[in-house]
């Protein structure tokens, strides 16, 4: 497992060893979502997720 | 240490479909056409039950229907457990049923019946899927096609009365094929019951008009349950009136006045919380308006939404990258069966199907075979992430 910092709270984000690129993240903290952008021997890149919200539903 | 690792994507080349598939693809057409035909408004959902029963008994499945009419069907055993839940009923209203290509226009096709062919013909694949495994102790996938959704969620409430849990549960609704609704606000249904004195209409100033505190207590309730000045929008409380009733004669001024109001709760907020205090504002205003005002609720529900990390979310993204696509989580402003489940048992719930949910509803609906069957297809990859995925 390896870590990624948040880029909002700075708090550390465990990552799962099976995480894909462009599976989505949350820092347990503050909740950002984040994309993983890139996996790189052990090194991983994150981005910050789009938000989508509707002013439709059900 | 983290691999490099990619989902292993399909060829974007059309392979040849054997005449095996296309005998199955255009069977399943077929079927599709059929719970299309067959007309399921809100507490008429007999007909579409029977249909189902006879489909999965057809594939050597043991359906059973529960004491609100909802349709269960469960495979495999032991952990983890996940729940396909599509509702059975439609808004009311005939709408001729037709395909045009690849769409399928009638009432229900979009909300939510495209929902509930790409569960069940998901829930078949797996069927057959698992008849193959000789470990089928590796997880347990239940189907429940429920009543009532449109109305007061009579189906869903039996589901949770009985107990039918599961670790993760996807509620079918119109999606489209990369989204997935993870969030939804809460519902506050409230009506007021205001009564003051009558009054001749040529002196209005003896009495207090019920009809005039409607809207003075509809401006309060907009004002005072705003959050931090968002009027519109995912992320706001929004106030709609749904109903007023009032006056007896032309020159009565009304000593009695019925206002239904539909309020809708972010995420973040507290359903029961934005009740107290609409009882509050309630209160100001009788007192303020020398009336009195009894207040209401129908069933509450909190509003809900999934961590984008958990493992159910996890499952669908990863299936959707496997297709090659670009998964999107959507939080909507509307309330879902989701919620209530969700909440319910402490468990994560996503909302998925094909469909453009702004036809819901709507004389003009429509929803593309294909992508139903698309839809289906990231269904079964769903579950085998789900099942093998860690916590």
């Amino acid at each position: 497992m390896v870590e990624a910092e948040c880029l909002e709270c700075e708090a550390k984000m465990k990552i799962n060893d099976d995480v894909v690129v462009g599976e989505i993240i949350s820092c347990p903290d503050c909740g950002a979502d984040y994309e993983i952008a890139s996996l790189n021997n052990g090194t991983v890149t994150i981005k910050v997720a789009e938000s989508v919200k509707e002013d439709w539903g059900e | 240490m983290i691999q490099a690792s990619s989902i292993p994507r399909r060829p974007k080349q059309l392979t040849q479909i054997s005449s095996a598939d296309q005998k199955k693809k255009d069977s399943r057409i077929q079927f599709a056409e059929k719970i299309l035909a067959t007309y399921s408004p809100s507490g008429e959902e007999a007909e579409i039950v029977t249909i189902l029963k006879s489909e999965l008994e057809s594939h050597g499945l043991s359906p059973r229907v529960d004491f609100a009419g909802n349709i269960i069907c469960e495979i495999g055993s032991g952990s983890p457990s996940l729940l396909f839940c599509p509702h059975l009923d439609t808004v009311p209203g005939r709408l001729a049923v037709r395909k045009d290509g690849n769409k399928l226009y009638g009432r229900g096709a979009c909300d939510a019946k495209g929902a509930l062919l790409s569960m069940l013909l998901a829930f078949e694949d797996i069927a057959e899927q698992f008849e193959k495994d000789p470990d089928r102790s590796q997880g347990r996938l239940i189907f429940a096609g429920v009543v009532e959704e449109e109305k007061e969620s009579r189906g869903l409430n039996q589901l949770i009365k009985d107990r039918l849990r599961a670790d993760a549960a996807i509620f079918g609704e119109p999606c489209g094929l990369n989204k997935v609704t993870i969030g939804y606000r809460g519902h506050v249904p409230v009506s007021f019951d205001i009564r003051t004195k009558e009054a001749h209409a040529s002196a209005p100033w003896t009495t207090t008009n019920a009809a005039e505190v409607v809207f003075s207590l509809y401006d309060s309730l907009r004002k005072k349950l705003s959050i931090g000045g968002n009027a519109q929008g995912v992320d706001s409380v929004s106030v709609a009136i749904t109903g007023i009733r009032s006056g007896t004669a032309h020159n009565v001024i009304p000593g009695s006045a019925k206002m239904s109001v539909d309020i809708r709760v972010p995420i973040g907020t507290s359903s029961a919380k934005v009740a107290s205090r609409i009882e509050e504002i309630a209160s100001e205003e009788s007192k303020s308006k020398h009336c009195v005002i009894a207040t209401t609720f129908a069933e509450l529900t909190e509003p809900y939404k999934a961590r984008v990390d958990c493992r159910i979310a996890r499952a669908i993204n990863r299936s959707l990258l496997k297709r090659g696509l670009k998964p999107s989580f959507v939080t909507k402003s509307g309330t879902g069966d989701m919620n209530t489940y969700a909440l319910a048992f402490g468990v994560d719930a996503l909302t998925y199907g094909p469909g453009e949910s702004k036809l819901s509803h709507t004389d003009s609906e429509f929803v593309d075979i294909q992508e139903v069957f698309a839809c289906s297809e990231v269904l079964v990859d769903t579950q085998k992430e789900f099942f093998v995925l860690r916590n």
